[in-house]
């Protein structure tokens, strides 16, 4: 695999450099996420595609290149997101002696709208939506009550279904929170007007046709070693033609397209500023060209500066203030785990507050 | 989605707006609670609703309530805006705000004030709870904020910037508690002058003073120009926003009803010496017979500020001697003097005779043992002195020397001018008056009407350091002014440079525009950091006011004049009722 990736790499430098220059070939190359939110680059070039999606087809747009789209008025976008933090775990001993994982939860989904020379988050509680869960892995769950100061709480109690342990909640609070989002994302794209773009692979059902799924880690390529040389190539606005990612269940087909949103310059890889994007694969193709072209004008405007986030360029500026916000809005950590240790006191026989929250 | 707040979100605060007891008010914001601007019973920050806004000193008032159960339900906190910020909230780097513009990153800027608590009620000094609603004082309100409702006898000392009154209480003014102004202030820009006539005309005829206005007195030293010649002329150039500003203080747009101008008698007539102004001005000069009598010598030696020099003795028993002769003098109600055996006749003669009677060598005994170098200097001070003040000392009797005293009796305000004299004489002018009026105070024993007193540069007549006789009467009007119903209205450039004990005594303290650096000098310690930042920014009829019964400095504006500063103001009508428009 390694070489192959050199090989991508070589081929890369030969067709990006003009002819005659003599910049000593530099194979190691540093991918710019902060290492604590791992690598934003976490798959090697596709050498089979046998893990339940695959590559249909690729040819929607002519021959397989960097288009560049003409230069257009910028579209309104908004930009869905959301932000889930484990406030604390807990273990439940029933009266029967079984234990049950329990797992308090707050998450907050949003949207960031970006039009002309403003952007701005929408505050009010239909888009701006903040949720408490208390998930448990078994037995009986009770919705759990936890004042605040002049406010309460309320952890809404759930038993995800098949979790056994506490990872287990853990995803399925974040399964919630990716819910939550789709759920937004469907809503507000009913307004055509504006390009929605929503967190992560599309996960909606019921979109309208301006919805755009944003990919910033890059888990699979879906694309084989002949077109995945294009990416390395791409400058900042262009973007790959169109293709299409079906799961092997049919559900869920896309169309997509990688883009580059940034140069990072000559110490990072070249695949650092790229991101895939990924429409309804129900959209006929000139309309999701359509949207890819508008992206493509976009969103390198709103690719952030590795000085402001750690996961630049792909977590884009207004989405990182988003964040800041939703989780501002989830309300001091400490200080919530504290009000729920106190709100458990009295019944301390019952709960137990596990000594670290995730 | 209301349902969901109450499932998932945070349940609803109550949030009730609470008006202030008997005022009408304006939601400003809330009272915010964070880390670096935390909440104190002496001063906290209010986040500025995005509908409103806050501006420097503005009066606002919060109420937040007490823990239930106890005898107050609530307190009541009421303070004035001394600083406003803005920030972009949701930036973290400089550079940031140009992506806000660019609309790439959502920001909303947040405005932050911060409240200078200037009364508690009741007292008790709890902090307002962070959230409580906070809104602009207005009315009774307002009055209770400033204090004003608790000043039973109130003088209007100008307009606050949104135009309301800002009051004084006249018991810190007229020595029932306390007396005296003090104003600093650069030339030119501070308007001290003018600042100082205003509070004349207010306390005159804001009708505070009841019937007594009609005979409190006042005693102006026109030092330069000659601004104060006209205070009796109406200002032929005044805006109509300057009547405005009259009409909202509550006081007529016209100049000074009584005012009698003095001014030096020329050389050789007792007609005044007057530029512009001829009509109505008196010529004033003193009688060689007053002189001695009065013991004014000292006054020609006003600059001699070396406390070790034995000079203070000489003059103190030359004084006596001159003192001695007017008494032995005949007939009684001459201007002269005998001295041995001759009849002195003009300050010349008055000179040679004191050397002739002091120099040692010439066998003069009216220096006592005091060494010849003394006698040296004292004679030679007193012969400089003759070109500046001999005209103003006369023995040569005229048809009506009476006539050529100062009296501040006769009209409410006395202007003597002195801005042509040189500064010996200056001082000697300055320094016989206050010696004067402050015996004739001290003496009627009654402190009623007042009679108030200004006179700038009180850097040059009560300076920091030495000694002069001027600064001693100065010295005594500050401390016991107050119980004799004087009250000095002094103004200086720098009050650093003033007597410190002549500043602490005024109840009042007043700036204008001040250097940036002097601003800084502990003398203006009565301003706030943010009122010594804005001292230097100040414009031309714009003061800061610190009075005895509000905790912070407030920033006050007062009209042009109503009277003319200068001939070409001077309404040129011969209309008498002119005025009366």
């Amino acid at each position: 695999m390694r070489s192959t990736h050199v090989l991508t790499y070589t081929a890369l430098r030969q067709t990006a450099l003009p002819a005659g220059s003599t910049i000593a070939a530099m194979p190691l190359r540093l991918v710019p996420w902060s290492p604590e939110y791992g690598s934003g680059i976490e798959a090697e070039t596709d050498a089979a595609a046998d893990d339940g999606a695959s590559l249909v087809e690729a040819d929607f747009e002519g021959s397989w290149r960097a288009i560049r789209p003409a230069a257009a008025a910028h579209p309104a976008v908004q930009i869905v997101d959301g932000v889930r933090r484990v406030e604390a775990h807990a273990i439940d001993d029933g009266s029967d002696g079984t234990m049950a994982f329990g797992l308090f939860g707050s998450y907050a989904v949003g949207v960031v709208r970006c039009e002309g020379q403003r952007a701005h988050i929408p505050d009010s509680e239909r888009v701006l939506r903040v949720r408490r869960r208390y998930l448990q892995t078994g037995g009986e769950a009770d919705d759990r009550t936890v004042a605040v100061g002049d406010a309460e709480l309320h952890f809404r109690a759930e038993l995800p279904a098949g979790a056994q342990a506490p990872a287990d909640l853990i995803a399925a609070l974040n399964r919630l929170m990716l819910d939550e989002e789709a759920r937004l994302a469907e809503e507000l794209s009913e307004d055509d007007s504006t390009l929605t773009i929503v967190d992560g692979p599309l996960r909606l059902r019921a979109a309208g046709p301006r919805v755009v799924g944003y990919v910033k880690r890059t888990h699979r390529w879906y694309i084989g070693p002949d077109r995945f040389g294009l990416l390395g190539t791409l400058a900042v606005g262009e973007r790959t033609p169109l293709f299409r990612i079906a799961e092997n269940d049919g559900q869920r087909d896309r169309l997509a397209w990688y883009l580059r949103l940034a140069d990072m310059g000559t110490q990072y890889h070249q695949l650092s500023g790229i991101v895939r994007l990924e429409t309804l694969g129900t959209l006929p193709p000139r309309d999701a060209g359509a949207l890819a072209d508008q992206t493509a004008l976009v969103l390198p405007r709103l690719a952030s500066s590795p000085i402001r986030d750690p996961r630049a360029p792909q977590n884009l500026t207004p989405v990182g203030a988003l964040e800041q916000l939703l989780t501002r809005r989830l309300g001091d950590r400490l200080w919530i785990r504290r009000r729920i240790a106190a709100a458990l006191e009295p019944a301390s026989t019952t709960f137990a507050i596990a000594a670290e929250a995730s | 989605m209301t349902t969901n707040r109450n499932a998932d979100g945070h349940a609803p605060v109550t949030s009730d707006l609470v008006e202030a007891p008997g005022g009408a008010s304006s939601h400003a914001g809330l009272v915010l609670g964070m880390e670096n601007a935390a909440a104190t019973p002496l001063g906290f920050s209010v986040f500025v609703d995005r509908a409103h806004y806050l501006q420097l000193d503005d009066v606002v008032h919060a109420r937040s309530p007490l823990p239930p159960g106890g005898p107050v339900e609530a307190v009541d906190f009421y303070g004035v805006v001394d600083e406003v910020r803005a920030v972009q909230e949701g930036v973290r780097f400089d550079s940031d705000v140009a992506l806000v513009s660019e609309g790439l990153l959502p920001a909303e800027p947040a405005v932050t004030a911060h409240v200078a608590v200037t009364r508690v009620e009741p007292e008790i000094f709890v902090p307002p709870q962070p959230g409580r609603p906070v809104s602009l004082a207005r009315g009774e309100a307002r009055d209770r904020a400033l204090f004003f409702d608790q000043m039973t006898k109130r003088v209007p000392f100008g307009l606050s910037r949104d135009g309301e009154r800002v009051y004084a209480n006249l018991e810190f003014l007229d020595g029932t508690r306390g007396a005296h102004v003090n104003i600093s202030g650069i030339s030119g820009v501070a308007t001290k002058t003018s600042y100082a006539m205003f509070l004349l005309h207010a306390l005159f005829e804001s009708g505070t003073l009841g019937p007594e206005a009609a005979n409190t007195r006042s005693l102006i030293f026109n030092v330069k120009g000659e601004d104060l010649l006209f205070l009796d002329k109406p200002n032929a150039q005044l805006a109509d926003e300057d009547r405005e500003d009259y009409a909202r203080l509550g006081l007529p747009a016209e100049p000074f009803r009584s005012v009698s101008f003095y001014a030096p008698a020329r050389r050789g007539t007792p007609a005044p010496e007057t530029g512009s102004r001829m009509e109505g001005v008196t010529g004033f000069y003193w009688t060689l017979r007053e002189f001695c009598a009065e013991r004014y010598l000292r006054f020609l030696f006003a600059d001699a500020d070396d406390e070790r020099s034995q000079l203070g003795l000489v003059v103190q028993q030359v004084e006596a001697q001159l003192a001695l002769a007017a008494r032995l003098s005949l007939p009684l109600d001459a201007p002269t003097v005998e001295i041995g055996g001759e009849v002195i006749t003009d300050f010349d003669e008055l000179v040679d005779a004191i050397g002739l009677m002091t120099d040692p060598e010439e066998g003069g005994t009216w220096a006592g043992r005091a060494a010849a170098g003394t006698v040296q200097a004292f004679l030679r001070r007193l012969d400089a002195a003759k070109p500046y003040v001999g005209h103003l000392i006369r023995g040569h009797a005229s048809e009506d020397d009476a006539a050529h005293v100062i009296d501040t009796g006769r009209a409410q305000v006395t202007v003597v001018d002195i801005h042509r004299l040189h500064d010996r004489a200056q001082r000697f002018v300055v320094g016989v008056m206050l010696k004067r009026e402050f015996e004739r105070k001290e003496a009627s024993g009654s402190p009623r009407p007042l009679m108030l007193v200004v006179l700038d540069e009180l850097n040059k007549y009560a300076p920091r350091e030495g000694r002069s006789p001027i600064k001693d009467v100065l010295l005594d009007i500050a401390e016991r002014g107050r119980s004799l119903g004087v009250v000095l209205v002094g103004a200086q450039q720098t009050a650093s440079e003033v007597e410190p004990r002549v500043v602490a005594n005024c109840a009042y303290r007043v700036a204008g525009r001040l250097d940036a650096a002097e601003a800084q000098r502990g003398e203006y310690g009565f301003l706030t950091p943010a009122a010594r930042a804005r001292a230097s920014l100040l414009k031309p009829g714009s003061m800061i006011l610190a009075q005895p019964e509000i905790p912070v400095p407030l920033l006050l504006r007062f009209p042009h004049p109503a009277w003319a500063t200068r001939p070409s103001e001077v309404a040129q009508t011969t209309d008498p009722f002119a005025r009366f428009e």
